[in-house]
C-alpha cells in the first residue's frame, strides 16, 4: 500500500522581538511627564511603522521572490525592523519649540528622533 | 465613540480615583488644548481628542472600515504607595471595561512620575456619499 506524506511548510521561528536597549526608549515612544515639571510628548514610531506598512502584502512580496515561508517571514521581520528605523530617522513628529540638541544640531518641529543615534542603533531584532 | 463620550465614561468609571488640576478640577482632560497639568495632584487621565488610525479602507458596498486606538494617558503625581495602588486600581477597572486594549507601562524612573498609556481598540463602518 502506498503512503501519502505531506509535510506541511512551517515557519520555526514564528515571534520576531524587537527591542530598542537604550534608557530613554520607552519615554520617547509614550511620551512622559517628568518631575522637573517637562512634558514629553509621545512619538510612537512602532505603532505608525506598524499602522502603515501592509505586512500581509510585505509577506506576499517575499514569499513570492523565495517561494519559503521561512524566508518569507524573515524578510518580512527584517523589513518592518526598517521601518521602525525609518520612523526615527522620519522629520515627522511634532515638539513645541527649539531644542539644542546634544549632537550639536538645532531643531524645530516637525524632527527626527535621532539626536545621538543612541535610540536608533539600539534597536534589535531577536526571531524565535 | 467622540473624545467627548470617551471623556464622560471614563470620569463615570475612575470617579473619586482622579485627583485634581491646579484649578480645583478633577483631572481628565482631552487635549489638544494641553492639560493643565502644573501643581496637579493625585491621578490624572489625559484622553488624545484624535484617534490614531491603524487602518482605513474602502469596502465593495460604498464603504469604509476603519480601526483606531483611542490613546488615553493615566500619570499619578501622587508617587506615595496610596498613589500607586490607586493608579493600579484605576487600570484594573479600565482593563474591565475596556476588553479590547492594549497597555504600556512606563518603567520606574526617579525622573518620571509613574504613567500608563491605555490603548482602546474601535473598529467602525462609515457609509461614504456617492
Amino acid at each position: 500500500m502506498a503512503t501519502l506524506k505531506f509535510d506541511l511548510p512551517k515557519i520555526t521561528t514564528p515571534l520576531a522581538h524587537y527591542e530598542w536597549g537604550c534608557d530613554h526608549a520607552a519615554i520617547t515612544h509614550n511620551g512622559a511627564v517628568m518631575r522637573s515639571g517637562t512634558r514629553i510628548p509621545p512619538r510612537p514610531w512602532c505603532d505608525v511603522a506598524v499602522a502603515e506598512t501592509d505586512l500581509v502584502q510585505v509577506f506576499r512580496k517575499h514569499y513570492a521572490a523565495t517561494n519559503s515561508l521561512q524566508a518569507a517571514w524573515e524578510l518580512t521581520a527584517f523589513e518592518l525592523g526598517d521601518r521602525f528605523k525609518d520612523m526615527i530617522s522620519s522629520e515627522r513628529w511634532q515638539w513645541d519649540g527649539i531644542t539644542q540638541r546634544r549632537n550639536g544640531e538645532t531643531v524645530g518641529s516637525p524632527r527626527n528622533i535621532v539626536d545621538t543615534r543612541e535610540l536608533l542603533e539600539s534597536q534589535s531584532l531577536e526571531l524565535k | 465613540m467622540t473624545s467627548f463620550e470617551l471623556r464622560d465614561r471614563l470620569h463615570e468609571l475612575l470617579g473619586d480615583l482622579l485627583g485634581t488640576f491646579s484649578t480645583g478640577i478633577p483631572a481628565i482632560w482631552v487635549e489638544p488644548p494641553a492639560a493643565p497639568i502644573g501643581n496637579a495632584v493625585g491621578l490624572a487621565c489625559i484622553i488624545g481628542r484624535h484617534k490614531a488610525m491603524k487602518k482605513s479602507e474602502t469596502l465593495s458596498s460604498n464603504q469604509l472600515y476603519q480601526n483606531y486606538d483611542w490613546v488615553v494617558t493615566l500619570v499619578q503625581f501622587d508617587t506615595s504607595s496610596t498613589g500607586c495602588k490607586k493608579l493600579d486600581r484605576a487600570l484594573d477597572i479600565l482593563q474591565r471595561a475596556f476588553p479590547n486594549h492594549r497597555e504600556r507601562a512606563l518603567p520606574f524612573s526617579e525622573d518620571s512620575y509613574p504613567q500608563i498609556t491605555f490603548l482602546i481598540e474601535e473598529h467602525a463602518v462609515l457609509n461614504q456619499r456617492g
